[in-house]
This record gives C-alpha cells, structure tokens and sequence, in this order.
C-alpha cells in the first residue's frame, strides 16, 4: 500500500519537473533566429540607375 | 556604367560576414520599363533584359517575382532565361490557359541561417487590359489560400513577393495570417518603410535600381513584429517578438562599380550598339 502511494508521488513529482521543461521548449523551435532580406523591385531594365 | 554594378558591390559587402544569414530577393519587375516590347527595336530591349538577368545572378540573386513588365517578351523569354536552382521565376498565379498548370515556379523554400523561408509570388491581374494569348493570371482570391496552408508546412517564415497595389496587398494581409512579410512590385510611389496590416509587414524599394532595401530580422516564430533590434528590447514580453530593422541605400554615383557586374554591363552595352548598327 505505501509503495504504491511512493510510486505515485514519485510519478506526480516528475510530472511537475517534466512540464516546465516541455512547454520551454515547445515554444522554441526557432528562436531569435537573425537573418538579412536584401531586397529591390522595379529595376525596370535599367543597367545604369543611380540614386 | 553604375547602377547595376554598385548595387553589386553594396550587395558584396552585405554578404561578406559569413556570420550574417542573407537572402538576396527580388519582387518583380527587373527586366522591362513598359508592359510591351518597343515597336521600333524590341531586340535590344531583350538584350539588356538578359544583361540584367546575368548580372543579378552574378551579385547573389537566385530568385526573382514575376511582375507584368517582366512579361513584355512573353513568358518563354523567362522560362529561356532561368535555371533552377541557379535562377528562379516565381509566381503562383500564371498558369497555362489550357492545363491550368503554373508557368513558373509557383513556391520556393530557401534557407536562411536556422530560418526556413517559403517564398511565393503573385502577379498583379488586373493589369493585363486585353487577354494575353500564352498565358492567364489567375486571381489571388482564388489560388493563395490554398497554397499557403500547403507552403506553410515546414516553413518558419512565409514571404510574399506581390506585384499587386498597396490597397490589395493591405487586404491580402488582413485575409491571409500566414504571410509574414510582403515585398510590393510594379506601383512603387519611392521607399515605402515597413507598415505593419494585420501580422505582415509590407515594404517596397523607389523604382529603376535607385536605392536597395535591407532588413535584418530577429526572428522568433510568427505572429508578432516589433521595430528595433532585437538587443535593443528591454522588456520580457517585447524580447519574445520578432523583431525588423530596416534601412533604404541610396546607389549614389560615389560607390564604386563592382569589377565582375561592370564587365558584364560593358559586354551587354556592346551588344546593344551593334544591334542598333544592325537595325539601322
């Protein structure tokens, strides 16, 4: 009877520390991930355009 | 010659740190200034397209949208001009009159340092005032819902590059919460800093080669944008947003021309005199 009730605590105790844990890294498959768009439009065939 | 040659060497230095993920975009609307060809010489006028082809690839540019100018020597001139992965057109909404099918590459998936991009492309239909005979441009309420629940998949960042009106990319982004980020072609009124509709960002360059657009993202999975470097957000609640800056370089004549894209303009120019010699 009390080892059962230890099995339980145990499972309860190391289901609290698992959740934390998941829902970290649930939210985290890219995190601040930095990249650069180098980007332009319109060119309109021009080989010499300045600004 | 400059222009293109400065961009290219802008766009160099950009790229140099090995660091700094980059993807080089363009939205539409390269080759042409007129939705057709001009009477007199159209032959010249395809080979400077094709100049402005080589040298985009040659300053790092792999993919490009097809605007309605890009179509003025019709769409097998593209098609003859591509090579994926080298060089894609993309656009989801031109297909073949007959089959239904996309003429170009419809979605396109590019990696950006850890950031999966999709990215689609749109042309503008409601430009073409007589019905082109080679090809049909679909209405994007009919075709991008769809491809965007399939584009998704697997991506972290949807991009769209449209060559529609700002009004119809506004109500793009308010029907379409997939699509991260939209850069606009073919109605540009100058730089357009980044607005924020709905949870997309929608951007655009001045027109003919004059400035280039450079946005750096932090990016923290879709949903939520805020302006500033990501080491600049000092809250918590901030810290978990993705975050832009954006900056428009002007191609003054000061910076200096890029060795490998002036050759390529000097060929091309070359080409273009003796076809004019020819014609006269």
């Amino acid at each position: 009877m009390n080892n059962r009730r230890g099995k339980n605590r145990l499972i309860h105790l190391l289901a609290l520390l698992a959740l934390p844990i998941l829902a970290t890294f649930a939210g985290r498959t890219v995190e601040a991930a930095a990249f650069r768009l180098i980007y332009s439009n319109d060119n309109l065939g021009e080989l010499a355009g300045c600004g | 010659m400059g222009g293109l040659s400065k961009k290219s060497f802008l766009i160099k230095g950009l790229v140099a740190d090995p660091k700094q993920a980059s993807l080089i975009v363009d939205s539409g609307n390269l080759l042409f200034k007129t939705d057709t060809l001009a009477s007199d010489n159209p032959e010249t006028e395809k080979i400077s397209a094709a100049g402005v082809i080589q040298a985009t690839r040659a300053m790092g540019g792999t993919l490009a949208g097809v605007g309605t100018r890009d179509l003025a020597a019709g769409p097998s001139f593209l098609q003859q001009h591509q090579g994926p992965p080298a060089f894609t057109w993309i656009s989801l909404n031109i297909v073949d009159p007959t089959t239904q099918k996309p003429l170009f590459t419809p979605v396109l998936r590019r990696q950006a340092g850890e950031v999966k991009i999709v990215v689609l492309a749109l042309t503008d239909h409601t430009a073409f005032g007589t019905k082109p005979d080679t090809f049909q441009v679909l209405n994007w309420r009919d075709i991008l819902p769809d491809a965007l629940a399939k584009a998704q998949q697997d991506a972290d960042f949807t991009l769209l590059l449209s060559n529609y009106s700002f009004e119809e990319n506004k109500e793009i982004a308010r029907s379409c919460d997939a699509i991260d980020l939209i850069l606009q072609s073919g109605h540009a009124v100058g730089n357009m800093t980044p607005i924020l509709i709905n949870k997309t960002l929608i951007s655009q360059t001045e027109t003919r080669g004059k400035y280039l657009g450079v946005m750096d993202i932090d990016w923290n999975g879709h949903g939520r944008w805020s302006e500033g470097s990501a080491s600049q957000q000092t809250s918590e609640k901030v810290r978990q947003q993705s975050t832009y800056t954006n900056r428009f370089i002007a191609l003054k004549p000061s910076i200096p021309n890029e060795a490998e894209v002036e050759a390529l303009l000097r060929k091309t120019q070359e080409m273009i005199d003796k076809q004019k010699g020819q014609s006269r």
